[in-house]
């Protein structure tokens, strides 16, 4: 019977974005509030790879639930002192072809919608659909957002977005890149929430006017900036404003969400919280330094390979900052849900450069210019930056155990594979990570075509989101709770 | 002007019976009309175009400027706008720094309103940009002094930095500032009286004003025209912007901003007067450059970087001779006989290197090859890997060049795959047998592979081979052919086909239309690109005339808002 929480303020978020309050229980009056105020915040993490899952043999484990055998695409699991006991594979999910959640046609990243909103994928025939076939945009209201209406209380950052890879390289667009969508609240439009892809800004957002020692001649230089900064914002929202109420409806629809952002900022220059009262782990970390250059490449020397660019701007370092920054606004309670998109959709990252391996991309790996090995590889790249987040949340301490018992993370790669063939909605795997809502980690589920969001409905329900569905997906995966 | 909707009607008959087009970006496309947009889709864009120009005053509403923008967005600066309108406002090139902006989508182009959302990533960007540059300004001293304009008795010298507020922010916002504007940005003097230091002020104006809607953003308000409810008449001042991002894809220059002052950007004559001076400026010579790359697809190339370098300046050079300096007519480029070269070049083409200076002009050898279509920088399009892939030349020649969508393959075809090869047979021709045999890959894939074997004499950097890549024994056959026009063999004859067509003419028209107004051409845009393309000369147009005629028209100074 699986456990959850119910939180006070819970809601759940119907399609049209309206709150719809959930019944007032009894288990909400009488233990909830002393419970409440004892029970820590929960914090929500979705993390997406831009690849498909493989060779079946590579990455399945043969064993089906505890302790299951780890294969050479999850084989980070098995260091950081045996992560993968805190780690659940999903196995066996299914992106249904025209079916609730599904796509019409199994093209490229047409799959990155239904996976994490629950919502079909517009196909090439379908009316309303001014992209054609292909496209990565979610038709709904992503997970992090749902659960950021219900627990973001009064946090600093109502949700995060960061993404490790910062530019696409290749063909496509900044959409492949986006796995954060909301409703705006006046206007009921659906809304990309494009991330943030450089560390240093993601650095300075999160840091911002936090003193953590240095001689005060530096403080007070940064306190003066500050100041600046505020009477800067102000003047440019006074400004905005003024603009706004002279705009027309459709202009002002376009771009009041740039006002919105800019009041958000102006609040957090303004509001600086005491880092010291989060609790013992939260401090600002090393500064990142610069961002790493971009480089693109003009090569591609596989035969029968596709590439006209290749790109790496050290993905690697960058994934591991961004997982850092995480790991601290978690244990500093800046925000509660978040999302990383470790690569992009369709990822072009230059294999050379991340594996160490002949030149291509890894979307090419895929489509035989690499060996089911080497798409593993790839595979695992993602899968080490996620375990070692994991591990550091487990090895935080917070209340009676670790940061990791409240937290649940995810990690949805974007296809599966078809016999061999990769951008499949076949053979889906995902994993999820934490013991928050009764979590039970460590195991290996091996479902029989279950719909990827139903591991972000569980995931959901893990972070005190008492809700059934995503999008037109509907239900949990109960073998994941105790 | 043919429209596209018959070629279409064919392909949809042979094709896997899907109804859509997509233009060259994967949209859905219309086929009445060739266009962007759903069938059946009720006009909801108030004040599209019908037919001749303007109505008399209190005459019909919602008929309104046919030869004008038609409906658009409010539109956020791009990456590349952002970095020439600082560079030319604080002196300083920001580089690849304007990466922390987020992505611009290419559609082929930088600037659609309807692919932009803001986001914290954008404040927070625009913040650290602003940051970055003004230090950066105000670093130099002699580039300060530059840039303020004024030398200050001290920190507390008002009249100074009310200068440069007025100055600058004249430049900045592109429009003077009223006085209360201006007391707003002087209550900033205060941190400079406490820093002991002017510059503090200085520097915060200039971040304010570079964190601005009115700066990232292109904002047209403009004023009622009596007897027409759903239009408004653009300000001197956003003419003038609207001027300076079509014409150099950048902020108005002073001169531009004082003709606005005056009055002068308001008759037709005036303003093309104004963007006669815009379009025989460097920038505007750039701009034209860029366009033309964006659209065609060779504004990145994928070769080594000195060959990309070289064919970039021989396409460069190909339109400003046409373009600017011969002023003749645009399909001139398609039927060129000689080009722009240096040694490199002139070798990989096949041709006698030129003697003595670098680059030269050299009239082509052979018959296959006159103009554009003979570049490099547009025969690099439409390959796999190193090698051509004739579908995706057709796919190019037909979309891009031509502005003829192609449908989309069947829900079910993974057209990653290259074709297989069947047994016995290796050579290219052999293997895309498959998409002739198969009925439903025929219909589309004659549209392509048609166009594509006609241009497969020409590697996937432009060289001239009598074979497939590293298979001498598969002879290429080098015929293809136009479906509905004609055979034709190499890019000579395609061009020429292509320009006996009008396809060329009215994608001209329709991709300007598209850089200017931000958005891809509708369906209720046709009657105002049907009148654009006539006005600027029919199929002999010249491009400076198009671009002049539509800038100069009264509908230009027009707008009428894009309610989608």
């Amino acid at each position: 019977m699986k456990r959850f929480t119910l939180h006070r303020r819970a809601v759940l978020r119907g399609l049209a974005g309206t709150a719809v309050s959930l019944p007032l229980l009894e288990m909400m009056l009488d233990a909830a509030p002393a419970r409440a105020a004892a029970q820590p915040a929960q914090r929500y993490l979705v993390t997406f790879g831009g690849l498909s899952t493989g060779n079946p043999s590579l990455i399945v484990p043969n064993t089906v639930g505890a302790n299951y055998d780890v294969k050479r695409s999850l084989a980070p699991l098995a260091t950081l002192n045996n992560v993968k006991n805190e780690v659940s594979v999903v196995s066996g999910l299914r992106l249904p072809q025209n079916g609730a959640g599904g796509w019409t046609g199994r093209w490229h990243s047409s799959s990155v919608g239904p996976l994490i909103c629950g919502v079909s994928a517009p196909g090439s025939a379908a009316e309303g659909n001014p992209l054609g076939h292909g496209s990565p945009i979610a038709e709904g209201v992503t997970s992090d957002q749902v659960v950021a209406d219900a627990i973001a209380g009064s946090t600093r950052f109502r949700s995060l977005e960061l993404r490790a890879q910062p530019e696409v390289y290749r063909e496509n667009d900044g959409t492949f890149g986006i796995i954060s969508y909301r409703r705006d609240a006046s206007t009921g439009q659906l809304q990309p929430n494009e991330p943030q892809a450089s560390p240093r800004l993601a650095f300075d957002s999160m840091f911002t006017g936090f003193t953590s020692g240095g001689n005060p001649a530096m403080a007070a230089e940064r306190e003066a900036l500050l100041a600046q900064d505020k009477s800067i914002l102000d003047l440019v929202r006074d400004r905005a404003q003024r603009l706004i109420g002279k705009l027309g409806s459709a202009d002002r629809r376009r771009i009041e969400r740039h006002f919105d952002e800019i009041r958000e900022l102006e609040m957090r220059i303004s509001e600086i919280p005491d880092l010291g009262a989060a609790g013992a782990g939260c401090m600002p970390f090393a500064d990142p330094g610069q961002d790493d250059p971009v480089r693109t490449t003009q090569r591609g020397v596989v035969e029968g390979s596709i590439p006209r660019f290749l790109g790496y701007a050290n993905e690697e370092k960058r994934a591991r900052v961004m997982s850092d920054l995480l790991h601290m606004a978690f244990t500093c309670d800046l925000t509660r849900s978040a999302t990383l998109a470790y690569t992009f959709a369709q990822c072009f990252i230059d294999t050379q450069a991340l594996l160490g391996i002949q030149q291509t991309d890894v979307h090419e790996l895929g489509h035989g210019a690499g060996s089911d090995e080497d798409v593993a590889d790839a595979f695992a790249w993602h899968v080490e930056h996620f375990a070692y987040l994991v591990a550091k949340l487990r090895d935080t301490p917070e209340g009676a155990g670790s940061l990791l018992d409240n937290t649940v993370l995810v990690f949805m790669p974007e296809g599966g594979d078809d016999d061999g063939e990769p951008h499949s909605g076949e053979n889906m795997l995902a994993l999820i990570a934490g013991r928050a809502g009764g979590l039970r980690p460590g195991q290996h589920v091996a479902t029989d075509g279950a719909h990827p969001a139903r591991v972000l409905i569980s995931a959901m329900n893990a972070a005190g989101v008492m809700t059934d569905e995503l999008g037109e997906v509907t239900g949990n995966i109960p073998e994941l709770f105790a | 002007m043919r429209p596209a909707g018959i070629v279409l009607l064919v392909c949809v008959a042979a094709c896997s019976g899907t109804l859509r087009g997509t233009s060259d970006d994967g949209r859905v496309v219309d086929p009445a009309t060739g266009l962007p947009g759903l069938p059946g889709q009720p006009a909801n864009v108030p004040g599209a175009g019908t037919s001749g120009g303007l109505p008399p005053p209190g005459g019909a509403p919602g008929a309104v400027g046919v030869l004008g923008l038609g409906a658009n967005g409010i539109t956020r600066l791009s990456r590349a706008e952002y970095r020439s309108t600082v560079q030319a406002l604080l002196g300083v090139d920001l580089g690849s720094d304007v990466e922390l902006l987020p992505a611009d989508s290419f559609t082929p182009f930088d600037n659609d309103y309807t692919l932009q959302t803001p986001s914290k990533a954008l404040v927070d960007g625009l913040k650290a940009l602003a940051d970055r540059a003004v230090v950066a300004a105000l670093a130099d001293p002699a580039q300060r002094a530059s840039l303020v304009g004024c030398s200050p008795s001290g920190p507390g010298d008002a009249v100074c930095l009310g200068d440069f507020i007025r100055r600058f922010g004249r430049r900045a916002l592109r429009r003077p500032l009223d006085d209360a504007e201006v007391q707003a940005y002087q209550s900033f003097q205060s941190f400079a009286t406490s820093s002991g230091d002017f510059y503090t002020a200085v520097s915060m104006v200039a971040r304010a004003m570079l964190q601005d809607l009115e700066f990232i953003y292109r904002v047209e308000l403009g004023g009622p025209i009596a007897g027409l409810p759903s239009a408004f008449r653009l300000n001197d001042f956003e003419t003038a912007s609207r001027l300076s991002f079509l014409l150099w894809g950048q902020n108005p220059d002073d001169a531009l901003l004082d003709q606005a002052a005056a009055g002068k950007l308001r008759s037709d004559a005036d303003v093309r007067a104004a963007a006669e001076r815009m379009l025989g400026d460097e920038r505007g010579k750039r701009r034209i450059e860029r366009f033309h790359a964006l659209w065609l697809g060779y504004d990145t190339l994928p070769h080594a970087p000195e060959l990309n370098t070289a064919m970039r300046q021989e396409t460069d050079a190909l339109l400003r001779r046409v373009v600017f300096d011969q002023q003749r007519p645009w399909l001139e480029l398609f039927s060129s006989g000689e080009t722009w070269v240096n040694g490199p070049l002139a070798e990989l083409y096949g041709m006698p290197a030129p003697r003595g200076a670098d680059f030269a002009w050299v009239p082509y050898a052979s018959a296959e090859r006159r103009g554009l279509l003979s570049h490099g920088s547009l025969l690099s399009n439409g390959v796999r890997g190193t090698d051509t892939s004739p579908t995706r030349r057709g796919k190019f020649v037909s979309e891009r060049l031509a502005c003829t969508p192609i449908p989309p393959p069947p829900d079910d075809v993974n057209a990653d795959e290259p074709p297989p090869a069947v047994s016995g047979q290796n050579c290219k021709v052999d293997r895309y047998q498959a998409h002739r045999v198969q009925p439903r890959c025929a219909g589309c894939h004659a549209l392509m592979d048609g166009i594509g074997f006609g241009l497969e004499n020409y590697d996937a950097r432009g060289a001239y081979r009598q074979s497939d890549d590293g298979k001498p024994e598969c002879m290429i056959d080098g015929t293809g052919e136009l479906q509905g026009k004609g055979a034709f063999s190499g890019p000579a004859e395609l061009a020429s086909l292509l320009a006996g067509s009008g396809d060329l003419s009215s994608c001209l028209v329709q991709r300007l239309y598209q850089l200017g107004v931000g958005r891809d051409a509708l369906p209720e845009d046709r009657p105002l690109l049907d009148a654009l393309a006539m006005r600027g000369g029919g199929p002999g147009m010249q491009l400076r005339e198009l671009v002049l005629a539509w800038v100069s028209s009264e509908g230009f100074r027009i707008r009428t808002v894009d309610e989608r």
